[in-house]
């Protein structure tokens, strides 16, 4: 008995050690992922800034764009503009030296709130205001993050625990229908069944109210903001979709607790799984259509295992040797020796599309810790397999007492690791960022009949920038670009450039000063006599 | 809106003011051609007149390119500046004064001479214009200086302003009724 407790030591241990290191990652934004901002946070400027720019890596629908001066003070915002993945806000002329909070909220193209802030300063470095202000918009920072990452922990564990324990009751019905056919003992499975479609039905029950829950929450970070067409497209959203999938489901699935038709227990599981996978990062990964099959697998596979495991605890509670459900262990055993595997695969899979097994990455962190907790479960699972379940067959009080521990650890890791995976889910998986370009870029084409010009601008931002410019089909001897705004009043500004190579050209350190629509007038000697002209607007 | 704000306004509306008026204090310093016009298919004596050099720096160098259909170009003497010209073949050779003309005149080029930014100067040649009337053609020229160059090479694209080109290239108008046969010269 002292080895199998040093060992249980070891393993309590280990995942307390995990769930402590995981604590650290820190929180990344949920669905979009804010790429780039203008002012940088935490950039120190020397002339005030004309407006604020946010770059997202996917669209994304602004709710709030908020700039609070040291005092608190909104600064009013005009010409807000959003387009696609950049959303951008005209500031004040000449705002004074200081201090500058930028808040923002929007709806990501998954319908998920997301917001975040940063901060600027303008004039001389003061680092500690700037900690200041920091420090305290951290501290008020999404009171709702906590409650919705416990809700959708809620909301995974009672989902798969349903349609895990419905599954087990058909496994045991099964077996006791071939139990029940020899005489042994049917009375007593019937009334364990009867316990199981119990805590089903009241597991459906509170995960159908913690679905409503969380809709509710979500509505609520767009509260200041929300009116009857924001209500209608989150509903219409995969979001909204996969929410009333899960409604349904969930209602069907009690339906089936309550003695409902014979399909009804697997049209419900299949509907309350499928409702999970038009939400989070599935729908926008490089390969929607594997990404979801994979997350269908991953999410049937886990529920085996959650309700499976769940079910073997009860069995062995409530018998002793000789251990009569042996034979529905065994059962459950073998099936688990595909089922997990498959659902880790997926699960890896999954995880490998979205590029996720990035040590740098919170994402990657999560995944990582997750993997081994799960690793470790297998473990037990195997030792379970290979020596208890036989032993237990031989009889003996003491296996079946060991294996009942190991059953409820491996039940406590599975819940640990699903409330990893309510953390995992708030993260946007690296891939996505990376799919996005991390600078976005200006590129515009120039054609003539004999030939073309691609001019690009790097980072497309204002202040300085590198401009290249590719001419193909032409000979080219010299480009001469000309920068001006004139919404802004600023005269052009010339550049005159050699090709590096034939038909390459490059230029670094372009003050394009300011925001707006920049006109670019663009004069390419092709001979010493001839040249081609060209405009191209650009906005910044 | 502060006093602040309405001072930026005015600074940039004398800016605005200010640079509408770039353009037209630019044109009389371009390289032209003159006459501006002259009849199709005459001999006609063109001069280039220099009327600066580039930002300050004097003219070193003067390119002119001889359009298609431009023949019996001889550049005029012009002292202290060597004159060099460029041939090219011909497409359609012609007869005159017995003699088979294969190649013309493609660019005539003033070189070694300096003329100062303060001063003014002209280049001419003579040619037997194109008997195209009608046809506005530009005779682009490119004005080389000890720093810096001018391309005067621009030709105003449909719907685009001529007046708002930097760089145009001197045009000439080819009128109508030209003296073709004055000389009793072979036409092409």
């Amino acid at each position: 008995m002292s080895r199998p407790r040093r060992v249980f030591a070891g393993i309590w241990a280990g995942i307390l050690g995990l769930l402590l290191w995981t604590a650290g990652i820190p929180p990344a934004f949920a669905h979009a992922s804010l790429l780039s901002t203008f002012p940088e946070d935490g950039a120190v400027l020397q002339e005030a800034p004309t407006q604020v720019r946010l770059v997202f890596n996917e669209p994304v629908q602004l709710t709030q764009l908020q700039v609070l001066d040291g005092n608190g003070q909104v600064l009013p915002l005009e010409n807000l503009v959003s387009r696609g993945e950049a959303l951008q806000g005209d500031l004040p002329q000449g705002i004074p030296e200081g201090v500058y909070l930028v808040s923002w909220r929007a709806i990501s193209a998954d319908s998920h709130p997301v917001s975040g802030s940063f901060v600027f300063q303008v004039g001389a470095a003061d680092p500690e205001l700037v900690q200041a202000v920091r420090a305290a918009q951290g501290r008020k920072r999404d009171p709702l993050y906590w409650p919705l990452v416990g809700v959708r922990w809620g909301i995974y564990l009672g989902s798969l625990f349903v349609v895990g324990v419905l599954g087990w009751w058909r496994l045991l019905q099964g077996r006791s229908s071939v139990l029940g056919a020899n005489g042994i003992e049917l009375s007593v499975r019937a009334s364990g069944t009867e316990s199981f479609k119990a805590w089903a039905f009241v597991a459906a029950w509170l995960t159908l109210s913690l679905t409503l829950v969380a809709f509710g929450l979500h509505l609520a970070q767009l509260y200041p903001h929300l009116n009857g067409q924001k209500l209608l497209s989150v509903m219409l959203s995969p979001y909204g979709w996969g929410t009333g999938l899960r409604l349904v489901g969930l209602g069907v699935l009690i339906w089936a607790c309550e003695g409902g038709a014979a399909w009804a227990s697997s049209v419900g599981s299949v509907l309350v799984i499928g409702s999970f996978l038009p939400i989070g990062h599935a729908l926008t990964s490089e390969y929607p259509a594997g990404t979801m099959a994979l997350l269908g697998l991953h999410l049937a596979g886990s529920a085996f295992w959650l309700g499976g495991l769940w079910g073997l605890e009860r069995l062995l509670s409530r018998e002793a040797p000789p251990y009569p459900s042996v034979g529905i262990i065994q059962r459950f055993s073998d099936v688990a020796t595909w089922a997990v595997p498959g659902l880790i695969l997926a699960g890896m899979g999954m995880a490998g599309i979205h590029g996720g097994w990035d040590w740098d990455h919170p994402y990657g962190r999560y995944l990582w810790a997750k993997l081994l907790i799960v690793l470790m479960m297998v473990g037990l699972g195997a030792h379970n397999k290979f020596r208890l379940v036989p032993a237990l067959r031989q009889g003996g009080q003491a296996v079946g007492r060991l294996l009942r521990q190991i059953v409820r650890l491996e039940l406590v890791g599975l819940i640990l690791v699903l409330a990893l995976t309510s953390f995992l889910v708030a993260q946007a998986p690296p891939g996505q960022e990376r799919s996005s370009p991390a600078e976005p870029s200006c590129q515009e084409e120039l054609s003539w009949p004999e030939g073309s010009l691609s001019l690009r601008i790097l980072p497309c931002r204002p202040g300085n920038n590198r401009v290249q410019v590719e001419v193909k089909k032409i000979p080219a001897q010299e480009l001469n670009l000309a920068f001006s705004l004139p919404e802004r009043g600023i005269p052009p500004l010339r550049r005159q450039m050699l090709p590096k190579k034939p038909g390459q050209f490059a230029v670094e350190n372009v003050p394009l000063a300011s925001g707006g629509e920049w006109q670019i007038e663009v004069r390419l000697l092709i001979s010493d006599f001839e040249e081609r002209r060209g405009h191209i607007r650009v906005v910044l | 809106m502060g006093l602040q704000s309405y001072l930026a306004l005015a600074r940039k509306s004398l800016l605005a003011l200010g640079m509408s008026f770039l353009p037209l204090s630019s044109a009389w310093a371009h390289v032209t051609v003159h006459p501006q016009e002259a009849p199709a298919g005459s001999y006609t004596k063109l001069t280039f007149r220099v009327p600066h050099g580039c930002d300050g720096s004097p003219t070193k160098r003067l390119r002119v390119q001889i359009p298609e259909g431009f023949v019996s170009v001889k550049p005029m003497v012009h002292p202290l500046w060597k004159i060099e010209t460029v041939k090219r073949p011909l497409k359609t050779p012609y007869e005159s004064h017995g003699k088979m003309i294969t190649e013309t005149v493609a660019e005539v080029i003033w070189s070694g001479g300096s003329l100062p930014d303060g001063l003014m100067d002209e280049f001419s040649i003579s040619a037997k214009l194109p008997d195209r009337p009608g046809e506005v053609i530009p005779i682009p020229v490119i004005q080389e200086c000890e720093k810096g160059v001018h391309r005067w090479i621009q030709v105003a694209q449909p719907g685009e302003d001529p007046k708002s080109l930097p760089e145009p290239a001197p045009l000439l108008k080819l009128t109508g009724g030209g003296g073709g046969q004055s000389h009793g010269h072979g036409t092409r």
